[in-house]
């Protein structure tokens, strides 16, 4: 009997099988390997395979977004890592996250990180979040009667990040947040391989990207 | 390695065996070569350990080739937990990516060989997944007429590696541990493989009979701190792989540890200073199955990283 796979691997697997069918089945695949179960395959040898792997190898995928008022479908177009880097991005997202928890500021609802045992995807789902964000903003408004609210959407916010953006982010918080050089190394060479992608910024929704 | 398939560690009777493919290609070559007699007939006493002529190196290939394969097969599944160190190196280096082994002296690639031919028998056994792995393996030997068998052997088992998505490059140098020039120019070999491969593996087998029993350590030592500073830094290891014998591990290897402070710029030993990593198993021999042999193992892990 197959081992059950350990707390990464149930993220990683967790995380893409809500986000991409692709990117899920490759995982599932990868993990008919019994060595890449645990934990230890995931901080040893993924990590060894994403950083020795010269460029990121991505599946451009599109995902349905929204009718256009023409009725024609718009969509997001995503690049879905390789099982190796997907184990990696769960690693990364749960070493950094308690780090990350300090910095948080109050005024972020969006991209909770989950526990490292917790079951479930790289984050939060979105509603507690959405939910949590209108009662701060009744606070606010019953704090100040006057007040004017003022939505803004950024349209195709995490698309304008660019790859030098996000490093320089990535790098000013593990310094402050005193990472480990592995785990640096791996965060700068994530952001490394969306420069070699067929376009310049990073791609719409990438886990990694929400790190700033 | 805990739980391994059937088809390279059989848990019941503890006897390692050498992954089918690699079996078969020995066996051509040992038959292609007119050697089957002599490979099957008794071995002699004292064990052969090779030389530069074609009837010392035939005398090697057929009597200590399996062993030899053997003892770098046990030093990667480490089925007993004896090695870990070394072991879960390997595994890291040859989970996939880029990779350029330096495999010194190559011999007839018996360790080169026996590490990608497990990893490709552990990935057609859904042990391992199969992650794209991309090989350069730089081989330096002396003797020609080992290199021509190496080149016969890996050729050979290239098919059965690209199945499980292992893709092998190798080139095999003329290479003589004493000369100064012949080293350089083998770590120019390695230097320009760094070009496409992120990941440096040096491997170094069955040195003990040259540089212990024939006094040559001492001779080399220049050639082998040049070839551990260049090799180090960036994500690069070294494991030094021996026959678990007093030459290696009451000669070779408190020598070895010896020089390891001295190269602390550039390397990092990760075993013990006391106890040497060794370990040792039954295998079934290829050419005379079910009947077996044993291997013994001692093995140095070191990292290469700069200060």
């Amino acid at each position: 009997m197959k081992p059950r796979a350990e707390a990464l691997a149930a993220k990683a697997v967790h995380q893409y099988r809500g986000r991409d069918i692709f990117a899920y089945l490759a995982l599932r695949y990868y993990l008919e390997a019994r060595a890449a179960r645990g934990d230890r395959w995931t901080e040893d040898n993924a990590a060894q395979i994403v950083l020795s792997t010269p460029e990121g190898r991505y599946l451009n995928s599109y995902h349905f977004k929204a009718l256009r008022r023409d009725g024609s479908p718009e969509h997001r177009q995503l690049f879905v890592p390789s099982p190796s880097e997907a184990l990696v991005e769960a690693l990364l997202i749960c070493s950094a996250a308690e780090s990350w928890r300090k910095e948080r500021s109050g005024q972020l609802f969006s991209y909770d990180p989950t526990e490292r045992a917790e079951r479930g995807g790289y984050f939060r789902s979105y509603m507690p979040g959405l939910r949590e964000r209108q009662r701060a903003i009744a606070t606010a408004c019953l704090a100040r009667p006057t007040a004017t609210v003022r939505y803004v959407d950024i349209k195709a916010f995490y698309p304008s990040i660019t790859p030098a953006q996000a490093d320089a982010a990535w790098a000013a918080f593990s310094e402050r947040q005193a990472i480990s050089r592995t785990l640096v190394n791996l965060g700068h060479k994530l952001i490394r391989n969306h420069l070699f992608k067929p376009r310049e910024s990073l791609s719409s929704r990438a886990p990694c990207s929400a790190i700033s | 390695m805990q739980d391994l398939p059937s088809s390279v560690w059989v848990s019941a009777q503890g006897i390692l065996k050498i992954p089918p493919p690699v079996c078969a290609a020995y066996t051509a070559v040992i038959q292609q070569s007119g050697l089957f007699e002599v490979a099957t007939g008794s071995r002699p006493d004292p064990a052969p350990v090779g030389g530069i002529s074609q009837e010392l190196t035939d005398l090697h290939f057929a009597h200590a080739f399996d062993g030899s394969v053997a003892r770098a097969q046990l030093a990667l599944i480490d089925p007993h937990n004896e090695v870990p160190i070394t072991s879960a190196t390997l595994l890291r280096f040859l989970s996939g990516g880029t990779l350029c082994i330096a495999d010194l002296p190559c011999g007839a690639g018996a360790a080169s060989i026996a590490f990608m031919g497990s990893i490709a028998q552990l990935r057609r056994e859904e042990y391992l997944p199969r992650v794209p792995l991309q090989v350069h393996i730089v081989g330096g030997e002396i003797s020609a007429p080992a290199r021509a068998y190496a080149d016969q052997l890996i050729t050979s088992i290239m098919p059965d590696l690209e199945e499980q998505a292992i893709f092998v490059t190798f080139e095999l140098r003329d290479w003589n541990v004493l000369s100064p020039v012949s080293n350089s120019e083998l770590i120019e070999r390695i230097i320009l493989s760094k070009a496409t491969s992120l990941q440096t593996l040096v491997v170094v087998c069955n040195f003990n009979g040259f540089l212990e029993r024939a006094g040559k350590k001492d001779e080399a030592r220049p050639q082998l701190a040049e070839l551990f500073r260049f090799c180090s830094g960036g994500t690069n290891a070294a494991v030094w792989i021996e026959p678990k014998m007093n030459a290696a591990t009451g000669g070779l290897f408190p020598w070895l540890k010896k020089m390891f402070p001295r190269w602390s710029a550039f390397l990092k030993f990760l075993g013990s200073q006391d106890d040497d990593e060794t370990s040792e198993s039954k295998y079934e021999l290829p050419l005379k199955a079910p009947s077996t042999a044993v291997a013994r193992l001692a093995v140095l892990p070191i990292d290469l990283v700069k200060e």
